[in-house]
């Protein structure tokens, strides 16, 4: 009993921090959520007014694709919302504070757990809206893949979050660790995997990359999963559209579920091992 | 100030003048024509009675309902659904009409397996068109269709481009079936044309047209029962009325039955209703949506959202004061 009462005295401090945590970023919150939730009515409902548009054939189609935005309402909101985590304490040498109330651990801890809370508000917000449009449109059930697709969702967005903590972990300045993570999460992995593709096609997939493993949440959403996961196309022939010369080029479209979770599992591990060593190395 | 002030309020009441003279002078616009009610959802049909013994013994001991719809049809409980996706404006030319709206499924597959005699002949596209010059313009929708099954729906629909087709003037059917049924006699006489095909082709009578446009995704514009009222006397139907929004067709097999089909407020076929001589329903299929779920779930997120957003502004306003 009289233990148990000494794990949650120490937990409170992490609930505090949770607390103060989103009612400091609630702004940020409140334009996410705003912006996330006008893109999924842009794109379920605006685009629908206009009759020459065809709505998609099933539920699942329409879902995958009012989820284009998802990668970028995460990516953005992952590097706004997480990149000050750490790298703010030592901007703001929080750690002269001579009789600090809490352990330095604990407070990134509460940090992280706020800013995930809001994050994943944000997407549910987002899933909410186009589930309700999909109902609308298509009627019930609602098609148990966008709750797959959800679910991979929310990983991705561990994933980039301990990614932006790493780099948290050793940068000096929030604006610097926002401008680098975007900069690599938006183009360094797109370049990256375009590099990789053309140089090895179907010998190496680019299982490194974020962005690629990204591409599960709305591939999860296809029936069938897509196989083959890499398509070349040829081009400057004599076929239909210009297909069948030696021109070609190959894309991979998504990783396998078992290796997308596995690696994004990896992913979310190894950033936070090392951001925490990082952290343990540098003094606040 | 005061000049100011009214040039101003001159301003906001000449904009609201402007606007309520534009939604008066769309309502008078809109009244003389058929508007089109198509939006894009999902309705499910079901089976809800069907009397085999009935069916038997009044249309043909050797028919079922698969006659008119695909899949389980003949299964009380069955289920299918329809998706409309879209629609755009769409021109017939007597051509199109004749290939996409007179023609059964049979007498287009004739018509293109002659094609060559047909060419010969002059009866092409561009000879049809220059002696049938009317063209009629409609409401051209596609919907994704599942057919009748007794167990779950498949993920992806049996057909993708299902068509939904609304004239927008009803008595350009009458046009058409004159057009059309002058065509088919010229062919019928004409003593180059292969004798098989005279034997495939032949003209339909109103009712004829009218029966086949129903299986083969009529709709109608709004209002629904001067649009059904238009369509049944300018094609001068014998055996079909309407009643409301309810097509009723007197038809003939062992005995005498009527087939009801009724539109909804999309315009589709929302019921549809064999009933034999003694006005008994043998068969009967109706349809439903989930919209009202959804407008319920919005409104309670609506409510939720504005109670919340009242609760945290007059907590703030509280906590100042």
């Amino acid at each position: 009993m009289r233990n148990e009462n000494a794990s949650l005295t120490g937990l409170t401090p992490i609930f505090h921090t949770i607390f103060f945590e989103m009612k400091k970023q609630r702004k940020k919150l409140y334009f996410f959520t705003m912006v996330s939730i006008l893109i999924a009515v842009l794109l379920s409902y605006i685009l629908q007014l206009f009759p020459d548009n065809l709505l998609a054939d099933t539920q699942a189609e329409f879902f995958s694709s009012g989820l284009n935005f998802i990668s970028f309402i995460t990516l953005f909101s992952a590097c706004l919302f997480f990149s000050g985590i750490i790298c703010s304490e030592f901007n703001k040498r929080t750690g002269f504070i001579v009789f600090p109330k809490i352990n330095k651990y604990k407070l990134i801890i509460g940090k992280y757990i706020g800013n995930l809370i809001l994050v994943v508000s944000i997407i549910t917000a987002y899933y909410f809206v186009l589930g309700l449009f999909g109902f609308y449109y298509y009627g019930g059930p609602i098609n148990i893949r966008i709750f797959y697709s959800y679910g991979f969702a929310v990983l991705y967005v561990i994933a980039l979050s301990s990614f932006v903590t790493l780099f948290s972990s050793f940068m000096k300045n929030v604006n610097v660790t926002i401008i680098i993570t975007l900069i690599i999460l938006l183009m360094g992995f797109n370049i990256a995997d375009q590099i990789v593709t053309l140089f090895y096609a179907d010998m190496f997939e680019p299982l490194y990359s974020l962005a690629y493993l990204g591409n599960l949440i709305t591939s999860v959403l296809e029936n069938p999963f897509p196989d083959p996961r890499y398509v070349e196309y040829s081009f400057g022939g004599m076929g239909p559209g210009g297909m069948g010369g030696n021109f070609s080029y190959g894309i991979w479209v998504t990783p396998s579920i078992f290796m997308g979770t596995t690696l994004l599992l990896v992913y979310i591990i190894g950033c936070f091992i090392l951001a925490a060593l990082l952290f343990k190395r540098r003094q606040l | 100030m005061i000049k100011r002030k009214m040039n101003l309020s001159l301003l906001s009441l000449s904009l609201l003048g402007i606007i309520f003279f534009g939604f008066l002078s769309t309502a008078a616009s809109a009244s003389t024509t058929y508007q089109l009610g198509l939006r894009k959802s999902t309705d499910e049909y079901t089976v809800i009675q069907y009397d085999d013994d009935g069916w038997k013994a009044t249309i043909n001991p050797a028919s079922n309902p698969k006659e008119y719809f695909e899949g389980d049809a003949n299964v009380t409980g069955a289920k299918s659904k329809q998706t409309i996706k879209g629609w755009v404006d769409q021109t017939y030319t007597t051509y199109d009409a004749l290939l996409s709206l007179y023609f059964a499924i049979f007498e287009y597959i004739t018509w293109n397996t002659f094609q060559g005699n047909l060419t010969a002949a002059g009866y092409n596209e561009t000879t049809i068109n220059a002696n049938y010059t009317n063209t009629y313009n409609a409401w051209y929708g596609v919907s994704a269709e599942w057919w009748f099954t007794d167990g779950a729906f498949k993920e992806n629909p049996n057909y993708t481009l299902s068509p939904i087709i609304i004239m927008k003037d009803p008595s350009d059917f009458n046009s058409i079936l004159d057009d059309c049924n002058a065509i088919i006699e010229n062919i019928l006489n004409d003593p180059t044309i292969d004798i098989n095909l005279k034997f495939l082709l032949s003209n339909k009578t109103a009712d004829e047209f009218l029966w086949q446009l129903a299986f083969k995704g009529l709709a109608i514009a709004e209002p629904h029962g001067d649009y059904l009222e238009s369509l049944v006397s300018e094609l001068g139907c014998e055996n079909a009325s309407v009643s409301g929004s309810t097509l009723v067709f007197e038809r003939y097999g062992l005995t005498n039955y009527t087939v009801e089909i009724t539109y909804g407020d999309k315009g589709i076929m929302s019921s549809f209703t064999v009933k034999d001589l003694g006005d008994t329903v043998i068969y009967q299929i109706t349809s439903s949506n989930s919209e009202w779920l959804f407008y319920l779930i919005l409104i309670i997120v609506s409510a939720s959202s504005v109670a919340l957003v009242v609760y945290v502004v007059f907590r703030n306003w509280k906590r100042k004061r």
